[in-house]
């Protein structure tokens, strides 16, 4: 995006504006933007929520959390993105570090080593200077002050408590970005979308997901390697309501835009809105097609308006689920036949294809379905990733 | 840039000639209009007060780039429940203020006439072909047919009963200020454009100058820029917020806080000047602010995180000494320390692409910690139009070491 910008201050002093030479030196400092930091790995925050689960923390008052992240790309150098984004107050961390390589390394911020967050920001940690492989597995460490209730995505964390005793267990994971810096911008892609795309019911620990999956096949490919693919999945999520997370139109901006080196978008949502808005009871339907389409639309036109191409995915089958009604399975048709039929998107993965039975095709292909009749199992994503063509991605 | 150039001479040879419309992928937008989101208030001076209900709101706007099509942004970013448009026209405006009939065109959202906006969302309008240029003042008419509390940015604008959007002048309106939520426009532009955005409090936003005449530092920017060959290229987008602060919500989010929305989103953005720090500064002094004292380390931490975030996305950052305030309603020795300290760093630091040195263009030679009296809008804080006919001037010679190509 904007590859305009990137290039360094050349221009000759334009002769249509007299400055004394005198004045130059204060005028310009020129900091080359030699540096092509990229997202490594991301994880979309959420608002604070209660305690959904036994093994859920949320209260890290005077702990020191750790959180285990698996980079997507290599680079020559790291630094961590902290949110309080959706915080509504400022959020102090005492210290933080981050270990790769076996080494245990502080993340200061301005060269402090302790920061305070303020409501609604995120902050960047200084560079650290230490060389990451693709799909090393890195973690970072924060130690919080005597409150500390954070908004973040729920991930598995380990949580060691003032008085030495600790757990494991799901809570809010500050550190929502790493970048990388890296010899070529290359390209990012934002896999944007609800619990299909952050992996819901793939093996946790085997790193299944279908953009991890799909990650991992780029990475095989010598053309590819300059590739990174980054999860902005939210379980849950929808594109038009809140609820699981800020609707996809509302966080648009903060998990794609502003995303460091993003250039794809692959978008994969409408299904929560589609069953929850057309589910019996309805609990704040009807949603339509057009409602969908709609924000699609918005969408598309966003992520063009900054340069970035937008990749169309086709809604899986869902008869069997929880919210699954016959009207939906309409609005969910129609939907799909958009994005494959319309050339709004500037490619299309059809999901929907590899995902059917063959014999019933509103439904997932058993060897596919965990048994929800909704999210994919490991064969269900790895046959998502495996039917991504690369190529769809980057036609120019 | 080069790909949208060989992609426009693939639709014509090839395609159909409307894959090179307005709206097409193949378009480039640059940003040409700013009014970014504060929140909903409702206790504001000349507030309307009460909600919008069945109602419609002219809200005048310019652009500061010509183009032959537009592209609306709405804002309900900072609310947390949907918000209905009833219906929106765009006309350009006439002298005596009412619309032009021949140019009264409807905005349709995905064809249609009314939309909802998402809550925490903003909305795009269908780009619209409609020939637009500086200096030209535009009528963006909204209706509201529900009770509504736009969380967007107060202007003075004309509120009228039931849906006027369609008339070219309203009946039984009244001015007030209220919720102006076109929060952008976006034009068509050649691809060798580039938007320059303005960040920063009140001094941005252009406070004290005189209403209605387009005096802020960034519109006299944006004039000088248009008058000259190696300027032309830019379209200039003015993100401040009175009040606002860098560290702080206080009169909208604090800076770091929406800088995503407000400079990210913006298209074509290739420079942005950042002037903000001296609410943070005064509040520190504030009873009503004791809770959050800044330090001159902790301004300079969030310029620091403003120049990584803007130069990862490859926008260059002009870094603008904070202007002098003695004799400011929150001025202290303190703060005034904590300034020159901040200053100093945004001079020599060299972690800024550039500097525009507003301090030394604003302030007195005899009592360098106050405004040059000519310049003080008379608060020791904001200048007046002459005030800022002289940032605009100073801003301009750091925009002339960036010439447009081909100038």
């Amino acid at each position: 995006m904007r590859s305009g910008a990137r290039a360094v201050f050349t221009a000759p002093l334009a002769p249509w504006l007299k400055i004394g030479p005198a004045l130059l030196p204060a005028l310009f400092f020129t900091a080359p933007l030699h540096a092509h930091w990229v997202a490594g790995w991301t994880a979309a925050p959420f608002p604070a929520t209660a305690v959904l689960a036994p093994q859920d923390v949320r209260d890290y008052a005077g702990a020191t959390v750790r959180q285990e992240i698996t980079l997507n790309s290599a680079g020559t150098r790291l630094r961590v993105r902290m949110t309080n984004a959706l915080g509504t107050a400022p959020l102090a961390i005492v210290a933080a570090t981050v270990e790769a390589e076996g080494h245990t390394r502080p993340l200061r911020f301005g060269g402090r080593d302790g920061v305070t967050l303020p409501a609604g920001a995120a902050l960047t940690s200084d560079p650290v200077a230490v060389p990451v492989r693709q799909f090393q597995r890195i973690a970072v460490t924060i130690r919080y002050g005597d409150a500390a209730v954070p908004a973040a995505h729920l991930l598995t964390v380990t949580v060691r408590y003032p008085d030495g005793h600790s757990r494991t267990g799901r809570g809010p994971a500050l550190a929502t970005g790493v970048d990388v810096d890296r010899p070529r911008p290359g390209h990012v892609i934002v896999a944007l979308g609800d619990s299909i795309t952050e992996g819901a019911r793939a093996r946790p620990e085997s790193f299944t997901g279908w953009p991890e999956q799909f990650a991992a096949r780029l990475a095989r490919q010598p053309r590819y390697r300059d590739w990174t693919m980054v999860n902005a999945g939210i379980h849950g999520n929808r594109l038009l309501r809140d609820g699981a997370g800020p609707n996809a139109l509302a966080r648009f901006d903060r998990d794609v835009l502003a995303v460091p080196g993003v250039t794809e978008v692959i978008l994969l949502e409408g299904i929560n809105d589609i069953g929850w808005g057309n589910a019996r009871p309805a609990t704040d339907g009807p949603v339509t097609a057009d409602d969908v389409i709609a924000a699609y639309r918005q969408i598309i036109d966003r992520a063009h308006a900054a340069g970035i191409r937008i990749i169309g995915a086709t809604l899986p089958p869902y008869r069997g689920s929880v919210y699954f009604t016959p009207a939906g399975e309409r609005v969910r048709q129609a939907v799909n036949h958009w994005i494959r039929s319309s050339h709004a998107f500037d490619a299309v993965v059809d999901f929907e294809r590899v995902m059917a039975d063959p014999q019933e095709p509103s439904r997932l292909d058993p060897a596919k379905d965990p048994g929800d009749h909704l999210h994919p199992n490991d064969a269900g994503h790895a046959a998502m990733a495996a039917a991504i063509d690369p190529k769809l991605l980057s036609a120019r | 840039m080069n790909r949208f150039i060989s992609l426009f001479a693939i639709g014509v040879a090839g395609l159909a000639l409307s894959a090179t419309a307005a709206g097409s992928p193949r378009s480039f937008w640059v940003g040409a209009y700013g009014n970014v989101p504060i929140g909903y208030e409702p206790a504001i001076r000349d507030a309307l007060g009460t909600p919008l209900h069945d109602q419609t709101v002219r809200q005048i706007v310019r652009v500061s780039a010509a183009s032959s099509a537009i592209r609306v942004r709405f804002s309900n970013e900072l609310g947390s429940a949907p918000l209905r448009i009833g219906a929106a026209t765009f006309a350009r405006i006439d002298s005596s203020g009412n619309a032009i009939a021949a140019t009264v065109r409807p905005l349709t959202f995905n064809g249609g006439s009314s939309a909802i906006i998402a809550a925490g969302a903003p909305l795009l309008a269908d780009s619209l072909t409609a020939n637009v240029e500086p200096g030209v003042d535009y009528a963006i008419s909204v209706y509201f047919p529900d009770a509504s509390m736009p969380p967007a940015h107060a202007q003075m604008a004309d509120v009228a009963p039931g849906n006027q959007t369609g008339r070219t002048s309203l009946t039984g309106s009244m001015r007030k200020r209220v919720s102006a939520i076109v929060s952008r426009i976006d034009v068509t532009a050649p691809p060798t454009s580039r938007t320059m955005l303005a960040f920063g409090d009140s001094i941005t936003e252009g406070a004290a100058s005189t209403p209605g005449a387009y005096m802020s530092w960034p519109d006299q920017l944006a004039r000088i820029l248009a008058g000259t060959r190696g300027g032309r290229c830019w379209s200039v987008v003015n993100a401040g917020i009175s009040g606002n602060r860098l560290l702080h919500d206080g009169r909208g989010p604090g800076a770091l806080a929406r800088f995503d929305r407000d400079v990210l989103s913006v298209p074509g953005v290739r420079t942005m000047v950042l002037l903000e720090g001296i609410n943070d500064i005064g509040a520190s002094a504030q009873p009503a602010h004791r809770d959050e004292p800044v330090t001159a380390e902790e301004i300079i931490g969030a310029y620091r995180e403003i120049i990584a975030r803007a130069h990862t996305h490859g926008i260059r950052v002009l870094g603008g000494t904070l202007l002098p305030f003695d004799g400011a309603v929150y001025f202290t020795t303190e703060g005034e320390a904590k300034r020159q300290t901040v200053n100093a760093w945004i001079r020599t630091s060299g972690a800024f692409d550039g500097v525009i040195d507003f301090d030394a263009a604003m302030r007195d030679p005899v009592h360098p910690s106050h405004m040059i009296p000519a310049a003080d809008s008379s608060d020791n804080l904001h200048p007046h139009d002459a005030g800022y006919t002289i940032m605009a001037r100073a801003a301009a010679r750091a925009f002339a070491r960036d010439a447009c190509a081909g100038a």
